[in-house]
């Protein structure tokens, strides 16, 4: 939305030195706490390349409980924005993956959700607006405090996965919920099993806020007041660190295994050798020095890399919007 | 809904009557959900909000032919779509008086009319059984 | 040969419209007070048919308006007339549902209340329920982002669709799914108004019924203690499935339509459906009624059964046309403001409608903080479209001012293209346009909606007002 706010210095400066980079055909890598991307000081080509670091842009701007909605710097530690919300009895229902004091702007660069994901949604669902500065130097502003807002299209949400190579995020709205109770209970089964079991009981009014399979074992968790559990056979009560395992999931790996993150359709059979089942059966881990044969697969060391995959008339678009965005292509692609 | 009928028909008990009821649809298309042609045929025309637009458009003098007439021929008259207006507009009373308009201006063709005689003839005469 | 006849070829006679007599009937949408006829209206049958229609009238240079039900209410659908109109309503198939995977994939002219009923057998319904449900179309709701009466909980159609199929004007086709990598192009499709592509498959994610819902009605003596009493449930924690509010004209109406015993005396209705397992739901209701009557709320009823709580929102659903009983025309307005404004807001409005001489409805989405204020006027007296139009830009121009927006759920059209010059500056339009050329590089997608030119906005000299100097200076910014 239009720029109602006073000029801000920190943000003049960003925009500054975008400008001055166009000037100078430099490119820029944006960065946060780097807990996710390390820099690397060359581009694609072997350029030099300059960081422009907002670790330090840092704070929330407002906050309203009542109005469900928070405005935070794009700096801001994760730890931070979390401990301000549930002081008030909030929380971000996406519950990001902390790797390690991760900003808000890098994880909404990236958008990585948590175990919630098929049942609160996915991070780009609780944006509501976003102030950034495009690769012309430009200070723009989209959607806004609003839980709804059809005004023009949706470029804060778009944006979401963009990873610092269409546009400096400085700034963003987001929807927040009341603080969940919630209750960890798991039962020990085949993995199948538990797929088939998860995705049942995704289909009951029983409030599942997760589901999971990791070493034998099916977790699933409920908020609020809910119907006993531990009355059914095998099921007993565990503790919700579970969920912080799988989020980040960070598994030690035997010598010539990657990692590959896959993302399928929540009823999928087992895949081979897959070591951890997550968001309710919609998210697989696979341990193994081959690619699984699925069109959604992420070779996790390169997670940031694009997957490219993408057909031709999706391909073009996405260049398009690049050169909307950053026709000048300032900001490092990785 | 806006109208604009010409004045000698809002002269007219009648004219006054399809007006009223004209300007009380506000064109939302909840009946489109209720028409059993629509339902399917698909074609707006074959709504009641399309058949009420197709009346409109007679009334206000525009020109008509047996493309509106077909569209009319094609409502079964079940009402279906009063009971769903949350406008409250009397659609069957339109109608009638819609057909009648076309009827007169839309002339159908000679054998038709008389298909159409025979038929009437047929389900209402005792003779016609023996 | 002319686009008509190769169109003819293309998807046969019965389903091309052409002559002036047939068109008429599809010159505007739920917005009536924009006409326009087209050239011609094609229905296609299958998804073979639309892509052949997009190829011819890209070849011709035709452009195309995508058009689901026709219910929406910004004047999406409103066609040029040297445009063709693709309706997608003969698109109405379910083509699939799959219980366990809580999914539906559907055709884009499939009505919004034909999925839940579909899958109702299971348990499960399709979350988004704007109050046109029974009429407006899938590939529309996607098209506008549509709220409902739930979506404060639930969420808007975006939250609720997980790929989407798109056409271009090559009649290419793209599949935007949830589990892509990089930009989230699925949300940017969701609100697109036609623009972008044409939706021709939409998968949506099913939900399973809560176990239990209530519905606590409470009537208040005054607007504004109704209006506050929506910012104290929220800040006591809870997430009602839907609050809605409707003033003393609205519920009126309503009940005349549906007769489901709202207090007619009321100056407003607040209407707080809590739902969840059978312990949360008591739990949230007392607290809510608790809340309410607190707050100045006179009379309280909880629904007693499930029948007595879809009839109390029959009421809600049907609340926008059944004012057509008292009014020969209405103009809906959308905009959207922080809750804590909602008081002031009403008030301005109401201070407004006594300067403009028209009367004013009040219904809306009160959780979401979604405005629909319902301008009454008769188009038949001459002006008085024109005085509406301005009322209504006021309006907007007050919920931006107040740091709010000027559609929540209906979308731009072409009702609020000057408005958008209010929201927005050159450079953030200028992206918008940019975004459209690349989706659509020959401008032949429902050309002329949802943004408006920078030519229009300079016309209009509402260019967003840099430096801090913004009309209303009085209103604290936000
Ligand atoms: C959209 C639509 C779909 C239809 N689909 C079908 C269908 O699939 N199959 C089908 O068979 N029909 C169908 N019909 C026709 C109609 O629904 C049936 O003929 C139905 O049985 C008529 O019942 P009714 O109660 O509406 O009778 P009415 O229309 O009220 O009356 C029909 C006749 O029976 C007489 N009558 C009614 N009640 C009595 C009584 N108690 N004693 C003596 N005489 C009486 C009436 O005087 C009249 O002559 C359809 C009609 C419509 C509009
Ligand atoms: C009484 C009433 C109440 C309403 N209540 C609500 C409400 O509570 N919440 C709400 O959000 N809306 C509401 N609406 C507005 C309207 O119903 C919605 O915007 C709805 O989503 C429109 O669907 P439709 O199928 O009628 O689309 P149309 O009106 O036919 O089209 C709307 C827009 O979508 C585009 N479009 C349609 N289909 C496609 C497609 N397949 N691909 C690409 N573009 C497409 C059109 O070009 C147009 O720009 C209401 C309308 C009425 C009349
Ligand atoms: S009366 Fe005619 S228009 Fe109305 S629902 Fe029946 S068939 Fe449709
Ligand atoms: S439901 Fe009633 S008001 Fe709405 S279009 Fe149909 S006839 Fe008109």
């Amino acid at each position: 939305m239009a720029t109602l706010s006073t000029p801000n210095h920190a943000v003049e400066q960003f925009a500054e030195q975008v400008k001055q980079a166009n000037l100078d055909k430099q490119t820029i890598q944006i960065t946060g706490n780097q807990s996710k991307v390390p820099l690397r000081n060359e581009d694609l080509n072997g350029d030099p390349v300059q960081e422009l670091n907002i670790s330090n842009y840092s704070g929330i701007i407002e906050y309203e409980p009542a109005e469900l909605v928070v405005t935070v710097k794009a700096g801001t530690p994760l730890t931070e924005l979390q401990a301000a919300l549930a002081e008030r009895n909030q929380m971000l229902a996406f519950e990001p993956p902390d790797y390690g004091n991760s900003t808000i702007g890098g994880t909404y660069a990236v958008g990585l959700t948590g175990p919630s994901k098929p049942f609160r949604g996915i991070l780009r669902d609780f944006v509501l607006g976003t102030k950034m500065i495009d690769g012309q130097g430009r200070q723009l502003g989209f959607g806004g405090k609003m839980i709804k807002n059809v005004a023009g299209y949706d470029v804060s949400r778009m944006l979401v996965g963009s990873k610092g190579s269409m546009a400096l995020i400085t700034e963003m709205s987001l929807k927040v919920i009341p603080l969940a109770i919630e209750v960890t209970y798991c039962i020990e089964m085949p993995e199948n099993e538990a797929i088939l079991l998860m995705n049942k009981m995704a289909g009951t009014a029983l409030p599942m806020t997760g589901g999971a399979y990791y070493q034998g074992r099916f977790y699933y968790r409920v908020a609020g007041e809910h119907s006993l559990q531990t009355n059914q056979v095998g099921v007993r009560e565990c503790d919700n660190s579970i969920w912080l395992t799988l989020n980040p999931f960070r598994p030690e790996l035997e010598a010539g295994e990657k990692l590959w993150r896959v993302d399928v359709e929540s009823t999928n059979p087992a895949i081979e050798n897959t070591i951890a089942v997550g968001m309710g059966g919609t998210r697989r881990w696979v341990a193994s020095p081959h690619k699984p044969n699925h069109p959604y697969v992420t070779l996790w060391q390169t997670r940031f890399a694009p997957r490219h995959n993408d057909t031709p008339c999706v391909q073009k678009i996405k260049l398009g919007l690049r050169d909307v965005f950053d026709p000048n292509h300032i900001f490092k692609q990785l | 809904m806006q109208t604009n009928l010409p004045t000698d028909l809002l002269a007219t008990e009648q004219g006054q009557t399809a007006d009223k009821i004209l300007r009380s649809c506000v064109h939302c298309g909840f009946c489109l959900s209720t028409c059993p042609t629509y339902g399917i045929l698909g074609d707006e025309l074959d709504s009641p909000r399309g058949r009420i637009y197709l009346i409109k458009s007679v009334l206000e003098g525009n020109e008509v032919s047996k493309d509106t007439l077909d569209h009319l021929d094609r409502c079964l008259t079940c009402r279906s779509c009063e009971t769903t207006c949350p406008s409250g507009v009397e659609y069957g009373h339109l109608l009638d008086i819609g057909r009648e308009v076309v009827e007169e201006r839309s002339p159908r063709h000679p054998l038709q009319r008389l298909s159409r005689y025979a038929v009437r003839k047929s389900l209402t005469t005792a003779w016609f059984l023996i | 040969m002319d686009v008509i006849q190769a169109l003819t070829d293309a998807i046969t006679t019965k389903n091309v419209l052409s002559s002036v007599e047939s068109c008429r009937p599809y010159e505007c949408d739920g917005l009536s007070a924009y006409r326009e006829k087209p050239l011609a209206v094609a229905l296609p049958d299958n998804v073979e048919q639309v892509k052949a229609v997009l190829r011819i009238c890209k070849q011709y240079k035709v452009p195309v308006i995508t058009r689901g039900s026709g219910t929406g209410l910004a004047g999406g659908t409103l066609p040029l007339k040297d445009g063709v109109v693709l309706g997608l309503s003969k698109l109405s198939e379910i083509i699939k549902i799959d219980p366990l995977q809580r999914i539906a994939v559907v055709q884009p002219g499939v009505r919004n209340i034909a999925v839940s009923q579909a899958v109702e057998k299971y348990g499960l319904y399709y979350a988004p329920d704007p109050s046109s449900q029974i009429a407006c179309s899938i590939g529309g709701n996607v098209a506008e982002n549509s709220g409902g009466v739930h979506c404060l909980k639930y969420g808007l159609t975006v939250h609720n669709v997980l790929s989407i199929k798109v056409l271009n004007m090559d009649g290419e086709e793209s599949n935007f799914d949830e589990k892509d990598d990089g930009i989230d192009l699925l949300a940017l499709m969701n609100g697109s108004e036609g623009l972008l592509g044409v939706i021709v498959e939409i998968k949506l994610k099913l939900l399973p019924k809560p176990e239990a819902a209530q519905l606590v009605m409470a009537a208040f003596h005054s607007v504004s203690d109704c209006a506050d009493a929506v910012t104290s449930v929220l800040e006591q924690g809870i997430i009602p499935a839907g609050l809605e509010m409707m003033d003393k004209f609205s519920l009126m109406a309503a009940e005349e339509f549906a007769k489901v015993g709202y207090p007619t005396e009321a100056e407003a209705l607040l209407l707080c459906e809590v739902d969840g397992s059978h312990a949360q739901v008591q739990t949230d209701a007392k607290r809510v009624a608790d809340i309410l009557s607190q707050k100045g709320a006179y009379k309280i009823t909880v629904s007693q059964s499930e029948k007595e709580r879809i009839a109390l929102w029959q009421g809600r659903k049907n609340a926008f046309p059944a004012v057509g009983r008292f009014s020969p025309d209405y103009y809906c307005m959308d905009g959207t403001i922080p809750r804590n404004k909602l008081a002031f807001v009403l008030e301005e409005i109401d201070r407004l409608s006594g300067i403009y001489g028209l009367k004013v409805a009040n219904v809306f989405h009160a959780g979401d903080g979604n405005l629909h204020p319902l301008i009454l006027y008769d188009a038949n007296k001459e002006g008085e479209l024109q005085l509406t139009e301005k009322f209504g830009t006021e309006i907007l121009n007050l919920c931006v001012d107040v740091g709010g927006t000027i559609t929540g759920e209906h979308g731009v059209g072409v009702e609020k293209l000057n408005s958008m010059c209010h929201q927005y500056n050159t450079p953030e339009l200028e992206i918008f346009h940019g975004i459209k050329a690349v989706f659509d590089d020959t401008g032949l997608l429902n050309p002329g909606k949802a943004v408006p030119t920078l030519h229009r906005c300079a016309e209009v000299g509402q260019m967003h007002v840099h430096n801090n100097q913004l009309p209303h200076p009085h209103l604290e910014r936000f």
